[in-house]
């Protein structure tokens, strides 16, 4: 991880990126939630009304509202008269209650002097008695002034608490965490598979061809192209998206797929532009309470929406006071008729009230306190903004521990799609789950779920939102949810674990759990799933093959882009969805053969070349401390003399030790930190073979400098990050670091390209293109602990660890194990071959390396390598008439 | 009669030749083929390459004048973009080694020219021999800002070759 730190951060703001971000992401959280407009007394006024009458139809409630209160004072301005009138009143009643006190006294005093002077109640016991009455008055006075001091008191502090709330930062609203978006430019790789992969996890609806596109709807025509190959035609509407770099217009888009590349492109109605889908949601990073929310404004809610919800559960918002008594003797009524519990009278504002400052507690003072307070929030605040905020706060769903709220989140989390796409039935799910998310839970009480819905839209009906054959078309629907929500934490936690360490380098906690911050990450969901699959089918493979002692085989995977370093895909745990040790980042594990590209490295920059013959034969040596190191090979045989090419390919031990010991451990070692490992670890001649504990991350960072041409590329999981508003934060950019010549980087890659063609990793053949050139190297541990294989093509580089937590030998190897994992997952994705170009220092040659001298590609022992000119012997090989033979036919062939 | 039984004498001979020549051994001339042409479909691969190009250059354009208006950072992010479509676009690099250069990050200017070189085609074709000189000078103008002007001055060098 400590590789991050050196990356090419950058901040839209010009001061270092750590004090200033938080503050900057503060700034526009307070934007993001909207500061409440305050109420004029006489405020609540046409705009008021017009705002309602725009949201709604023809038949609307508001339309109701608006001719019921024509002909007569508005609610607002009848408000606010009644506002004027109750503080005259309150003023009044002041002025005579100190008139009448003032007039009472000497009126008592009279009174009492009458008394006194007809002689009644007879002397001091009488006198003593209206002393009591007297003292009980002004105790009564004195207690009822506390009482009255007290009671104002509590309202200016209910007042404060409800200014504060409302006016401040309302909601701690989690990190949203975003895979890379799906780019698309004619000629992109790309399979049909995946676009439609990539339309489907966005919540895209499938319509037929014929249908005119939306945003969030896609159709497919497959038509067979002339020579017969399936052509598939994919038309879809984009939804548009705030990117780091602009928005990206909501637009029609067309495209074929052709061979898995992207033909015909037209977007709006251009060609040859590029266009992007919005990126989708893959986890968030939520506050101790696990609330979280996707913040909707007015605006973005469909009109239904709040037409069905007041129909439903307060149809006299716009109206009352904040409290409804009409609303209270409705519900009343209809539960009385009832028999039963049916209906509550609360309006929205005390739901709002209840929700955001009170408990849940059944009490009377709760009720006081939600009376008292919903109409001090009415009296403060804008009718929409209460209505806004109430669309934002009330809980509609329980997803694991995290709570969702708010219909912007809702909608998502049971349908997939955007509050602004849904179809009317499937809003009014949404109204009826109001009254009880967990209760009418869609996907685990579907029919409860059903029949709640169906009554939303009876109700509707009654209050004239929808018409009568609306209700019937609309109640016979299914409830066309999404089976899983479209993002969960857990969905691809070893990323998402990978995201957040990165995160908390650069940002406060407390910052990526209430800032709403954006997270641009790299991660592609396509690729991630299909290595999801192929651990999956691979382990049950395994299972079979080896029975129960793989049981407890686990795994790691860490897939990249080849010269850009962004990390596409993670695994830590052979369960893909389980949240816990993340291997990917945390198990250190020796490494084995996946050390020896780096000695052999180290033995080419000393001047070895892919021919040098190396001795393959038992080797042991004393080292300082007088051990004796004698490694064996593999198979527990001895080979002889094989060239440097042969040792990689076919992974020889003794004749990688005795390299080894040739170039140094220093020298292997200034590999290892040439190639981006920066962790400290004991030097010995061993770590050849690889007794070098790293992690899969750690090991995909050290051969991403290989992938990259010799260029260090630190890995990275996020591109950018915005605050809530969508005003850029920070962007992490590319860094690259020169570390191996293009030359060697040439020669080491042509040899790990062999080792694929001709030796350990040959299996890969079997079922991948020829034509794919990849490079790549096994490593299995002693005593088959460690099963690993680090491989690339043009486009990815990915790296596979099996092996147990326990450290206990496996049955398997790196061919064995972890390259067919790595095989399944890659056939899987539209690949691009592994293009190297020859710099001109290199020279590829026919040479016997049993002579080291220059042959020909007939000739007995004759090995083709590329070689730097400056190596090449100039020798030639006595081929022989056999090659005279050879070279008449040739030239008589014209070759 | 006879001219038929010449063309098609001439015919086997063409088609014994075709076949033997895919029969011949491999050679060192044509054997480094198997490192450039490794997709099987030729045609495709061209339509592709030049196709992808029309749209990142449109990307590497609207980068080169962000960078000229002096908004480096969104300078940057359109030529990383472009990057991920073309990711062995040596444009692209030089673009965004310029934009590096702008912003007197002089080190990492340099490795970005140097990592466009990777890309640039080895051969003598006025396109490729332009970019050689826009990398090398990017280097010169670098290292000479970071006082290495030995160094500069052997870029400047390979600049002129280019």
């Amino acid at each position: 991880m400590s590789r991050n730190k050196s990356q090419d951060s950058e901040s839209k703001a010009k001061t270092k990126a750590g004090s200033a971000k938080p503050k900057a992401a503060k700034a526009t959280a307070a934007k993001s939630t909207k500061t409440p407009s305050k109420k004029a007394p006489a405020k609540k006024t046409a705009a008021k009304k017009a705002a309602v009458k725009k949201t709604a139809t023809k038949k609307t409630v508001a339309k109701k509202k608006a001719s019921t209160t024509s002909g007569r004072k508005s609610p607002a301005k009848k408000k606010a008269a009644a506002t004027r009138s109750t503080t005259t009143r309150a003023t009044a009643t002041r002025t005579e209650s100190t008139g009448s006190t003032r007039k009472a006294v000497p009126h008592k005093k009279a009174a009492r002097k009458t008394k006194r002077a007809s002689g009644g109640g007879g002397g001091s016991g009488a006198n003593s008695k209206i002393a009591k009455r007297k003292q009980r008055w002004t105790l009564l006075l004195k207690l009822g002034a506390v009482l009255g001091a007290l009671g104002v008191g509590f309202v200016v502090y209910l007042d404060a608490l409800i200014q504060d709330k409302f006016e401040g930062k309302r909601w701690a609203i989690p990190a949203k965490v975003y895979a890379r978006p799906l780019e698309l430019f004619e000629g992109a790789a790309l399979s049909d598979r995946q676009v439609l992969f990539e339309l489907q996890r966005l919540g895209y609806r499938k319509v037929p061809a014929d249908q005119r596109l939306s945003p969030g709807t896609y159709s497919v025509t497959n038509n067979p192209s002339a020579w017969g190959a399936a052509q598939s035609k994919i038309a879809f509407h984009t939804r548009g998206f705030q990117f780091w770099d602009g928005q990206e217009p909501a637009q029609p888009i067309e495209l074929s797929i052709v061979k898995d590349q992207v033909k015909d492109l037209v977007t709006g109605k251009k060609r040859n532009e590029i266009a992007r889908l919005e990126p989708s949601l893959i986890g968030g990073i939520y506050p101790a309470h696990n609330e979280d929310r996707v913040l909707v404004t007015l605006d973005q809610v469909p009109p239904l929406l709040i037409e069905g919800l007041l129909a439903v559960e307060d149809r006299d918002f716009y109206e009352h006071w904040g409290l409804s008594f009409r609303g209270i003797a409705r519900a009343m009524v209809a539960n009385v008729k009832a028999g039963g519990f049916r209906q509550g009278g609360s309006t929205l504002t005390q739901q709002l009230v209840k929700n955001f400052y009170l408990s849940s507690e059944r009490s009377l003072r709760r009720k006081i306190m939600e009376a008292i307070m919903s109409v001090l929030l009415d009296a403060h605040y804008e009718k929409d903004d209460i209505l806004e905020a109430y669309l934002n706060e009330i809980y509609l769903g329980q997803s694991g521990k995290r709570a969702v709220h708010g219909f912007g989140l809702a909608s998502l989390f049971y349908f997939g799609q955007p509050l602004r796409e849904l179809q009317p039935h499937q809003i009014a799910l949404m109204v009826g789950l109001v009254k009880g998310a967990s209760w009418y839970d869609p996907r685990r009480n579907s029919d409860r779920a059903l029949e709640r819905r169906n009554q939303v839209l009876a109700q509707m009906e009654e209050q004239g939102v929808i018409s009568a054959a609306e209700k019937n078309q609309y109640s016979a629907l299914p409830l066309d949810i999404i089976a899983k929500p479209v993002y969960e934490d857990e969905r691809y936690p070893a990323f998402l674990d990978l995201v957040k360490r990165q995160l908390r380098q650069d940002y406060r906690d407390e910052d990526l759990r209430s800032e709403g911050l954006q997270i641009f990450t790299t991660i592609d969901s396509y690729v991630q799933e299909r290595v999801e699959d192929s651990f999956q089918q691979r382990f049950q493979l395994l299972e079979k093959q080896y029975g129960k002692a793989m049981a407890s085989l686990q795994g790691a995977a860490v897939f990249t882009e080849t010269h850009s370093g962004e990390v596409v895909a993670m695994l830590g745990d052979r369960r893909v969805r389980y949240k816990g040790f993340n291997r990917a980042l945390d198990a250190y594990r020796p490494v084995g053969s996946l050390m020896k590209p780096l000695v052999f490295l180290a033995a080419l920059e000393k001047g070895y070349t892919l021919a040098t013959m190396v001795d393959d034969s038992a080797y042991s040596v004393t080292l300082k401390n007088g051990q004796t190191w004698a490694p064996l090979n593999f198979d527990k045989k001895d080979h002889g003399q094989v060239p440097l090419q042969l040792a990689l390919a076919n992974s020889y031990n003794q004749a990688t030790a005795r390299v080894a010991m040739d170039v140094g451990v220093n020298g292997i070692v200034k590999k290892v930190r040439q190639l981006g490992v920066e962790k400290e670890f004991a030097e010995v001649p061993a770590i050849a073979l690889g007794a070098v504990e790293l992690s899969p991350y750690e090991v995909a960072g050290m051969y991403q400098t290989l992938a990259a041409s010799g260029f260090y590329t630190p890995l990275r999981s996020i591109r950018s990050v915005l605050d809530s508003s969508g005003k850029p934060l920070q962007r992490y950019g590319i860094d690259v670091d020169k570390r191996v010549s293009e030359d060697l980087i040439y020669l080491l890659t042509s040899a790990l390209q062999e080792t694929v063609r001709n030796g350990t990793g040959k299996s890969a053949y079997n079922t991948l293109s020829d034509g794919l050139n990849i490079a790549g190297k096994t490593g299995t541990s002693d005593e088959q602990r460690d099963s690993w294989f680090a491989g690339w093509v043009g486009n990815y580089l990915g790296i596979i660890w099996l092996g147990q937590d326990e450290n206990l030998a496996t049955p398997i190897t790196g061919a064995t194990g972890a390259l067919p994992v790595w095989i399944d997952a890659m056939k899987q994705l539209p690949l691009r071959p592994l293009e190297l170009e020859k710099t001109s220092a290199v020279e590829w040659v026919w040479i016997n390396p049993m002579e080291q001298a220059l042959s020909k590609s007939h000739c007995e022992g004759a090995i083709y390598v590329p070689m730097l000119a400056e190596t090449v012997p100039r020798k030639q090989s006595k081929c022989g008439e056999t090659g005279k033979v050879m070279n008449w036919i040739k030239r008589w062939f014209g070759g | 009669m006879h001219l038929f039984k010449n063309f098609a004498s001439l015919l086997v001979i063409t088609f014994v030749f075709s076949i033997a020549g895919c029969m011949s051994v491999m050679d060192t001339s044509t054997s480094t083929d198997r490192w450039s042409t490794p997709v099987e479909d030729d045609s495709a691969v061209e339509g592709k390459l030049s196709d992808e190009l029309s749209a990142v250059e449109k990307l590497i354009n609207t980068g080169k004048s962000q960078r000229q208006k002096g908004d480096y950072i969104a300078a940057a992010g359109t030529l990383e973009r472009a990057l991920r479509l073309a990711p062995r676009s040596p444009e692209a690099y030089i673009e965004l080694s310029q934009v590096k250069l702008a912003q007197h990050a002089f080190q990492k200017a340099i490795q970005l020219a140097e990592k466009a070189l990777i890309f640039i085609p080895k051969n003598q074709m006025a396109s490729s021999r332009y970019m050689r000189r826009q990398a090398w000078s990017i280097v010169a103008k670098s290292r000479y800002s970071l006082g290495d002007l030995a160094g500069a001055k052997e870029a400047e060098l390979r600049a002129n070759e280019g």
